[in-house]
């Protein structure tokens, strides 16, 4: 059915005005970045720089600690991905595709779990890591997210949707459960796992409060926490846009490079076989 | 398994994650100290602490004071104060960690629930009754014998005590009062040399403005309410929140004047429309919009670089002077494995040196009247100086902030229109005894 060339550009203007307005504030962190200005002033167009400078850009990067927080971010983010690509997969394969006495039971459970806001957990979280003296070091954050509930749930329901036949066929032909996992059910679910480890990587290269709670000193501080920690109580508009826009450049690339499978596994993984 | 027995599972989950939820904020205070614990305060009475030998390590939570272009002569800062503190203490190691100010709260109590938290933390003036009440801190009255508690501005000291016990002590104050725009002054005929005291003297001015499309001045109700906004009006109206006995008085004659007066100003124009939601009101007074806006040392340093033409004024007098102006504070936790050493540490933080090394850096006020000396010359510090004499800082009371936005939703449902002063007050005094009944 084609569309009537007046539908057309009035689906055109509505497309670029949503665009104008989703690009607003990342134009507003640009720009601003640019900007030596501490806070809000008079003019509401205070944030388009009439003097472009790097000031925020320097104040930012000629901090001490400044190779340590990307290192500790870099270590935060990839660490976890890793883990959760490979459990949520083999989790998801087991849940998805397996039958074994009590699976319903524990998955769900499992899922209730996601339920209990995190805050709750944070205080016995703290006692127990405190007790494993593992404040202020990388385990307090890593551990606990080596794999996720959400992931799982993801390529659970991307493993259902693949054909039990494939697995048949697979077996038929004398693969064993290992063969068939990572010789099919994961090139198959690369959608999915995309979608997990991209989600993976955005919740922890952005995670501020975790980090926040377990890490004491500014060396172990991963980007998030060290851009917060410079930033007095009133805030600095400047340096909070230049900060924004170094932790955007990894996520807005892994979205990039991931987009693809990132929309595909979350399309597919709602589709039963 | 059916999808109804999952979706019965999932909901049994779900109200037992609630029920934890329900559990878990009660039992979050750290444990009290144990009987034979050597460091506890009772250990320490004698108050001759400099004669006791201290050692061991003490960790001291600060935050980010200075702008990071600051942030070298800040660690220069807490170089010397360790050091003296060291002539005195050698054997005692203090380590300074300076932790984001963003949800430092959630931090602090975490780390104390968890008993691995620091030996000295700063502290807010309406935090201190909360944290008390869950005897999260040491009462420091009994080490305070060799301290000179008389040279602390007695306003700025009430904000650590809570129920007759000294829970922390200051470092430094802010002060609010009311800036106003020379320009509009002038241009409403009037001399920026004699400035309104009192509110009767402002409100000649207020019409005067209005009358020319100026607004009189800011109420930035979006903000959490209501240090900035409804308690500086309320005590200059000889008003307050909570009596010294407890009792809520919110609703008396003067509390609802105090209303009537705030609803009149939004009706007449005299506040700008958008006062039930906005946050912050000062691009009104920076685009001279506005004939005086209640403002802080750190709104004083915008308008200067700016290049702004301002004058500072004074909180306006109803039946008393009173300003709102925050406190910083240091305290130790009731669970600090090295509390002695802690106290002492807080002492020489707040002693007449340290305050005049960490204001002179930070702009704040010194907490110690032995210490204002680093601001002679400087007229506008002078005015804060004055103002901090008779500045408040906020509701002493466990509930002081739980309150705000529960007496803002009352405030913005007056200016609306839907509720009368009388009912708004009334329906703010019964939030406010609810949350006291809760405790």
């Amino acid at each position: 059915m084609s569309i009537s060339l007046q539908k057309r550009i009035v689906l055109y203007i509505l497309l670029i005005a949503f665009a104008i307005i989703l690009f607003f504030p990342f134009a507003m962190m640009i720009l601003g970045s640019l900007q030596k200005v501490e806070r809000a002033t008079s003019d509401p167009l205070f944030w388009i720089p009439t003097d472009p400078t790097l000031y925020n850009f320097d104040r930012i990067l000629g901090r001490s600690e400044f190779v340590s927080w990307i290192k500790n971010s870099l270590v935060l983010t990839i660490i976890p991905v890793i883990s959760q690509i490979f459990l949520c997969g083999v989790l998801g394969y087991i849940f998805g595709k397996k039958k074994f006495p009590g699976q319903e039971i524990i998955f769900w459970t499992m899922m209730a779990v996601v339920m209990v806001p995190s805050q709750l957990l944070i205080i016995p979280k703290y006692i127990m890591f405190s007790k494993m003296g593992w404040i202020n070091t990388y385990a307090a954050i890593i551990v606990p997210e080596l794999w996720t509930i959400m992931g799982v749930f993801l390529v659970r329901q991307f493993m259902m949707s693949i054909p039990k036949e494939m697995e048949e066929a697979a077996y038929m032909d004398g693969a064993n459960d290992f063969t068939i996992f990572f010789r099919i059910m994961l090139p198959l679910a690369k959608p999915a796992i995309a979608t997990v480890g991209t989600f993976g990587f955005i919740a922890c290269w952005n995670d501020l409060f975790t980090p926040l709670i377990f890490m004491t000193s500014e060396s172990m501080y991963p980007i998030t926490v060290g851009l917060a920690s410079i930033l007095t109580k009133e805030g600095n508009f400047g340096i909070e846009m230049a900060g924004s826009a170094i932790s955007f450049i990894p996520t807005f690339l892994i979205f990039i490079f991931f987009q693809r499978y990132f929309t595909d596994g979350i399309a597919m993984s709602g589709i039963k076989s | 398994m059916t999808k109804k027995t999952s979706a019965l599972l999932l909901t049994v989950m779900f109200l037992f994650s609630v029920l934890l939820a329900g559990c878990g904020g009660k039992d979050s205070a750290p444990p009290a100290p144990a009987p034979g614990d050597t460091n506890s305060s009772n250990a320490s009475s004698d108050g001759n602490q400099s004669a006791k030998k201290l050692s061991g390590n003490i960790t001291v939570w600060v935050h980010p004071y200075v702008g990071d272009e600051l942030k070298d002569e800040m660690n220069v800062v807490w170089d010397q104060i360790v050091s003296s503190y060291n002539s005195k203490y050698p054997d005692v190691k203090v380590k300074i960690e300076e932790i984001p100010w963003k949800n430092r709260e959630q931090k602090i109590l975490t780390a104390l629930a968890a008993n691995n938290g620091p030996d000295v933390f700063y502290q807010l003036p309406d935090q201190i009754p909360q944290f008390a009440t869950k005897n999260v801190l040491e009462p420091l009255d009994s080490y305070m014998d060799d301290n000179n508690m008389e040279d602390f501005n007695q306003g700025a000291l009430a904000a650590g005590i809570y129920e007759n016990n000294l829970y922390a002590l200051p470092i430094l104050q802010e002060a609010q009062t009311l800036i106003y725009n020379t320009d509009i002054i002038q241009a409403i005929g009037e001399d920026p040399a004699k400035l309104p005291a009192t509110w009767d003297e402002f409100n000649v001015w207020a019409e005067k403005a209005v009358a020319q499309g100026f607004f009189a001045r800011d109420f930035p109700g979006g903000i959490a309410c209501c240090n900035s906004t409804l308690y500086p009006m309320l005590w200059q109206q000889g008003g307050d929140v909570i009596d010294s006995g407890g009792k809520v008085i919110i609703n008396n004659d003067k509390g609802v004047a105090t209303f009537q007066m705030i609803k009149d100003m939004y009706d007449n124009g005299w506040i700008p429309k958008d006062s039930i939601s906005n946050q912050d009101q000062f691009p009104e007074f920076l685009s001279g919009k506005m004939l005086a806006i209640w403002g802080s040392g750190y709104s004083l340093g915008i308008l200067k670089e700016e290049g702004k033409n301002f004058v500072l004024g004074s909180p306006l007098r109803g039946q008393e002077e009173s300003s709102f102006g925050t406190v910083g504070l240091f305290a130790v936790p009731s669970n600090s494995k090295n509390k002695e050493a802690a106290v002492e540490f807080i002492k020489e933080l707040t002693n007449t040196e340290s305050q005049k090394l960490f204001n002179q850096l930070t702009k704040y006020i010194p907490a110690r009247q032995s210490a204002a000396g680093i601001y002679d010359g400087d007229e506008e510090m002078q005015k804060f100086i004055e103002v901090a004499a008779v500045s408040r800082p906020g509701v002493m009371s466990p509930v002081a902030r739980t309150i705000m936005p529960k007496i803002q939703a009352e405030i913005s449902a007056m200016l609306e229109g839907s509720k009368t002063p009388q009912t708004a007050a009334d329906d703010a005094a019964k939030a406010i005894e609810e949350e006291l009944n809760k405790r």
